[in-house]
Order: structure tokens, then C-alpha cells, then sequence
């Protein structure tokens, strides 16, 4: 018997007994729905962590003073000046796993432009500190290296800023003054909103590394170094000879302990992958468990159906059905049942994930492995749970089976 | 050749410790064209003969040859082979699927065909097939829309569609009123002139004077074997004109 006829004969009689055949399926979509929609509010909300992380600059490294330790008196983490803009020149010049490096001097400072002014975070950069930390100018000009070394007073701000100072207008050829330093207006950030942790990106003004260490602030305290290795897999690389050019700069003994540390943002990264991983065990058990208790649902209908379609196989049989037909059709009905289930299951998942990210405010990915697996998955269970039946079917004596009420 | 040669088939049933020899010894051949009706009691044998002669059932001794051929050797495969190609089946409780057209009934034995058919020439058959049983005007209709006439024709039309050597009808006439009986009978009596071979097993004796040979069993044997003098003819008209009858 040809597959097209089996699996007509088998829709048929799935379609004779709707309700039942649905409620059947039931376990299957409900197995399919949760896994389908759980995985992509899973992986959406990873994409959101990763997005965040990446907005916080690509493949980063920061370099921060220690803690000044004066006369065995030791001040907060980052409160020792041991940094200074040469180091960050060394580091770009000796190391070549480093792709960008920008000096951080941050200052918080009241700005005034013609009669607005406005409390911000003045930010003394080099010029690569676009690329670093996945900023981009979308009015203006952004510094360059030359204005950098020649500590030009020109300045970038940040949307928030904008918005305080100018009221939103185009503010690039205009001036502003920092502690009664007039800075020229060259550019406009483009808008990055919150941080993870809940501070506005937009409300900085950036300025280049020496204006702002010499002109704005003491002339020494540099807060950070910035650093974007050349690829994720360099970090590690460029961490330890980042270390190494800076304790020669700074002419550490062997016996002295490092007056900076380095941080990357591989612990959160690690982090959110190892939720990710016990998310996606979850997962997994949670379909496993769903689609076998639905597996064991189509099993117990089908079994029932063979035993009320008894006669059914033995006219069947009767009339020159093989065992291998029976058995076909029973495991092709199975089989359909529980494809029709995972089918409906995906689009119910996926409505559901939709519907739930819309809600929670985080993003969906739809991952067509995970689609195809399930499919697979259902057509496993389906052929699986359908066999005893089918099989039962398949070796019912013919005559037994007519004589059957 | 002849359809049908048995040569000392025997049949036993244990049930507990009693042992029924529901066939012994039972030797008996059918010419192509016969009508034969079976008759005897309940317990006689007369369904186990039918289903060994259906390939149904493998006999425990002696040899079946169906159309010259041999079953005893063949497997449970094999056998549903035969029965889809060289016999057609007719049974008392008329065994059509439910809720399936009259049409889809015929066509069901084509469907496990096991040659190359086209399904335009299927559904050419079966048709044909419903025609032959004056029940053309009514192929979408479904079992619970036919009367019990009309319900057995379905079954005989799915015996036919095969073109089979022989068709074993059990008891075809024992849910049927005396009517409807008189209409189905006149079928067999038309198929049978067209030259196709029927036994049919019966135990009302007026049904089996509609045969052209009786044979009575009793006890697992073939007890009387004679063709029938005064052949009643069922009336043709009363099936042909297709009514609900």
C-alpha cells in the first residue's frame, strides 16, 4: 500500500474523532508550546544581556589604580594616582593584542551654555574612545588624534546634555563653558540610554584625555585605562601584557604587588552563560517530562482506539490487509497525531513567547534548531508511543477480529 | 483447474480439556461456476470450512489447493495476498466501515492491491462494481444512509471489485428480513450466471434451495452432497429496480 493512501486513511480517522484526536495532542502542544516559547524568551532576553554587554564596549579591558596605601592608611579601590596618560601610551604602542586604548579622567561638573547650565560627567577620552566603547557621533565631528595631543578645547555631548543645554537644538559650533573654560561644540552622541545598572549614557560631555587632566582637573589623577583587545579570544593575551608594560612604567620590583588591577567583562559574560546553561537543562527536562507524559497519552488513545476499531481490522484484514499495513497505518496515525501536536504546539509557543516578551518588555528569538528539533522530537515520541498499539493491532487474528462486538 | 480442492482437511479446537474436531476428514472440490451453499448446525464446522476455504485459517492436515495452488506453505503475508486477489468476502453483519461512502467501501480491497493501479481505473472498478449491485445512484451514501439491502449489495460490490474466483459469503442473508433476502439472493443468483464461483454458508434450508448443490455438514463432516432439483429462482425485478427496500 502506497504511503499517500496510508496516511489518508490515517488523517481520516483522525478527523473522525476531532475532539479526541485534539485533547490526544493535547500533552504534545502544551510539551512543544512551553519548551518553544520558554527557549525563545530564554534566548531573547540572553541576546538583551548580550546587547548590554557589547553597548558597554567591545572585547573591554579597564585599568584601575589600587588603592593608595599611604603610611599604611589605605584609601578606596581607584583612590591611588599611580595611572597616567603615558601609560596609556605605552600600552598602545607595546602591545599587540590591543586594538584601541583611551585614558579615562572623569570629572562632575557644572556646564553653562549662554544662560542653561547643567551638572554632567565630563569625560577626558582619547580619540578611539568611540570604538572602544561602541559610542557614535551622529551630528558633527568626533576629536581627533591631533586635537587629542594638542589639548584642544572642543567637546562632544551626550543626547541628555543636549537636550538640558540647547533644548534639543543642534548644538556643533557652539560654545560651552566647563569651570570657566570655553570649549567649542564639534559633535553629538548618538542616544545608548541606561546601562545596566541604571545610569544614563547620554549624560556626558566628552573632551580630550590632557584638556581635561590639565586644564579641568589636577593634572594627575587619571581614573582608568581603557582597553579593547583585537578579538574576544585576545583578551586573556593582552590582559597579561597589559600588566607587564605597566610594571615596567611604573619600575615595580619582583617583590611589589601591582599598584593597578585589570578587569574584563568575562565574570558577567560567564555569568549569564551559566544561568543560560541551567536554563537550557531546565528546559530540557521540562520537555522531556512534557513530551513523554504526552507520548504516554497518545499510547493510551491509541490503544483504545485498537480496541474499539477491532472489527475495523478485521474487515481490513479480511479483505487482504498484511500485518505491515495494520501496523503501518496505526503507527502512521500516531505519528500524525503527535506531529499535529508538535505543529500546533511551535505556533502556540511562539504566540505565547511573542505575547510574553511584548509584556516583560524583553526580546524573542526564534531559533530554528530548536523548531526542528521539537518536530524531530514529536516524530520520535509519535513512533515511540505508537508502536505497542500499532503492533497490537498488527497481530490481531482475523477472525477473532470479525467475530469481535 | 478447479477454484476449490480439499483433500482430508482436518480442524481441531481444544477448549480445556475437551478436544472438538471441527473438521475431519473432509474432502470436497468446487467446479468454477458452482453455487454452493453449505448448511448444517451451529457447531457443525461449517464456519471453520469457511475460513479455511477463505485462507482465514490454516487447516492442521491434509491439503487445500486453491485455484491449483497450494496454501498450506504459505505465510501470514502471503495469505493476505490470496485473500485480497482471489476471494471475495461477504459476511453476515455486512462489515462495512462506518461513516465511509459506499464507494470508499468498494474501493477499500484495491487499496491494498498490491500491483500498479492508477486511482482513475480504482475508482473505474469500483463504480463497475456498484453498477453490478444496482447501486450506482447511491455510491456517497454511507452505511447508516442504506437499508440492510442495500448494505449487504455494498459488501458484495467490495467482494466483487477484485474479480476474485470465488466469493464465501457467511450467513449473508441472516440479518435480513425475508424481502431483502429474496433481493440479495437473486444478486448471487445473477453474479453466479455470469460464472462466478459462490459458497455460501446458510442454515435456513430455503435459502440454500436458491444454490445449485447443498452440502450438509454435521459434526466436522460432510454428511449429504447433492445438486438441487426444484432451483428456486429469487425474483430479479425486486432487486434490479434499486429501492429501499
Amino acid at each position: 500500500m502506497k504511503w499517500q493512501k496510508l496516511i489518508v486513511v490515517a488523517l481520516r480517522s483522525i478527523t473522525r474523532n476531532r475532539m479526541r484526536s485534539l485533547l490526544t495532542m493535547l500533552g504534545i502542544i502544551i510539551g512543544v508550546a512551553s519548551v518553544i516559547a520558554l527557549v525563545a524568551l530564554g534566548e531573547g532576553s540572553q541576546a538583551d544581556i548580550t546587547a548590554e554587554i557589547d553597548s558597554m564596549g567591545t572585547n573591554l579591558i579597564i585599568v584601575v589604580p589600587e588603592s593608595a596605601d599611604s603610611h599604611g592608611v589605605r584609601g578606596a579601590a581607584g583612590s591611588s594616582t599611580s595611572l597616567s596618560l603615558d601609560d596609556a601610551e605605552a600600552i598602545d604602542q607595546q602591545v599587540a593584542a590591543v586594538a584601541n586604548v583611551s585614558a579615562e579622567i572623569r570629572l562632575s561638573e557644572q556646564v553653562v551654555a549662554g544662560n542653561s547650565n547643567w551638572n554632567t560627567s565630563v569625560q577626558g577620552v582619547s580619540e578611539s574612545f568611540l570604538a572602544i566603547r561602541n559610542y557614535e557621533v551622529v551630528q558633527g565631528t568626533f576629536f581627533s588624534r591631533r586635537d587629542v595631543t594638542a589639548k584642544a578645547k572642543l567637546a562632544v555631548l551626550g543626547q541628555t546634555v543636549v537636550d538640558e543645554l540647547f533644548a534639543g537644538k543642534n548644538p556643533v559650533g557652539s560654545r560651552i563653558r566647563i569651570r570657566n573654560v570655553p570649549f567649542q561644540v564639534i559633535g553629538v552622541l548618538g542616544e545608548k540610554g541606561q546601562n545596566g545598572m541604571g545610569t544614563d549614557q547620554d549624560d556626558v560631555i566628552l573632551v580630550p584625555a590632557p584638556t581635561a587632566l590639565y586644564r579641568l582637573s589636577d593634572g594627575k589623577t587619571v581614573r582608568g585605562i581603557l582597553i579593547s583587545a583585537t578579538t574576544p579570544a585576545k583578551i586573556d593575551e593582552a590582559k597579561v601584557e597589559v600588566a607587564a608594560v605597566l610594571r615596567k612604567t611604573h619600575r615595580l620590583r619582583d617583590n611589589q604587588e601591582n599598584d593597578f588591577s585589570l578587569r574584563d567583562q568575562s565574570e558577567i559574560t560567564d555569568m549569564a552563560s551559566q544561568v543560560t546553561g541551567t536554563l537550557t537543562l531546565l528546559l530540557g527536562a521540562i520537555a522531556g517530562v512534557s513530551l513523554m507524559v504526552g507520548g504516554i497519552g497518545v499510547m493510551n488513545i491509541m490503544l483504545v482506539s485498537v480496541t474499539e476499531r477491532t472489527r475495523e481490522i478485521g474487515i481490513r484484514l479480511a479483505i487482504g490487509a498484511r500485518s505491515g499495513d495494520i501496523l503501518l497505518q496505526f503507527l502512521i496515525e500516531a505519528v500524525i497525531l503527535c506531529l499535529c501536536g508538535g505543529v500546533i504546539g511551535i505556533m502556540a509557543g511562539l504566540g505565547t513567547a511573542f505575547v510574553m516578551g511584548e509584556v516583560m518588555g524583553t526580546g524573542v528569538v526564534v531559533n530554528p534548531s530548536v523548531i526542528v528539533l521539537s518536530v524531530g522530537f514529536t516524530l520520535a515520541v509519535g513512533v515511540f508511543f505508537g508502536f505497542y498499539p500499532a503492533r497490537k493491532a498488527a497481530n490481531l487474528n482475523p477472525i477473532e477480529a470479525l467475530r469481535y462486538e | 483447474m478447479k477454484p476449490i480442492q480439499l483433500e482430508r482437511i482436518c480442524k481441531t479446537f481444544y477448549l480445556g480439556d475437551a478436544q472438538v474436531k471441527a473438521l475431519d476428514n473432509v474432502d470436497l472440490s468446487i467446479d468454477r461456476g458452482e453455487f454452493v451453499a453449505v448448511i448444517g448446525a451451529s457447531g457443525s464446522g461449517k464456519s471453520t470450512l469457511m475460513n479455511v476455504v477463505g485462507c482465514l485459517d490454516h487447516a492442521d492436515s491434509g491439503k487445500y489447493l486453491l485455484e491449483g495452488q497450494s496454501v498450506r506453505d504459505l505465510n501470514r503475508r502471503q495469505l493476505a495476498d490470496i485473500r485480497n486477489q482471489r476471494i471475495g468476502f461477504v459476511f453476515q453483519g455486512f462489515n462495512l466501515l462506518a461513516r465511509t461512502t459506499a464507494l470508499e467501501n468498494v474501493l477499500l480491497p484495491l487499496l491494498y492491491f498490491r500491483g500498479s493501479m492508477p486511482a482513475g481505473q480504482a475508482h473505474r472498478r469500483a463504480v463497475d462494481a456498484l453498477q453490478r449491485v444496482g447501486l450506482a445512484d447511491r455510491m456517497h451514501h454511507e452505511p447508516n444512509q442504506l437499508s440492510g439491502g442495500q448494505q449487504q449489495r455494498v459488501a458484495i460490490a467490495r467482494a466483487l471489485v477484485n474479480d476474485p474466483a470465488i466469493i464465501l459469503a457467511d450467513e449473508p442473508t441472516g440479518n435480513l428480513d425475508s424481502r431483502t433476502t429474496l433481493d440479495v439472493l437473486a444478486l448471487f443468483q445473477e453474479l453466479n450466471d455470469s460464472g462466478i464461483t459462490i459458497v455460501l454458508v446458510t442454515h435456513e434450508s430455503d435459502v440454500a434451495e436458491h444454490a445449485r448443490r447443498v452440502i450438509e455438514m454435521q459434526d466436522g463432516t460432510i454428511r449429504k452432497d447433492f445438486q438441487v432439483e426444484n432451483r428456486r429462482r429469487a425474483h430479479v425485478p425486486a432487486m434490479a429496480g434499486g429501492r429501499l427496500s
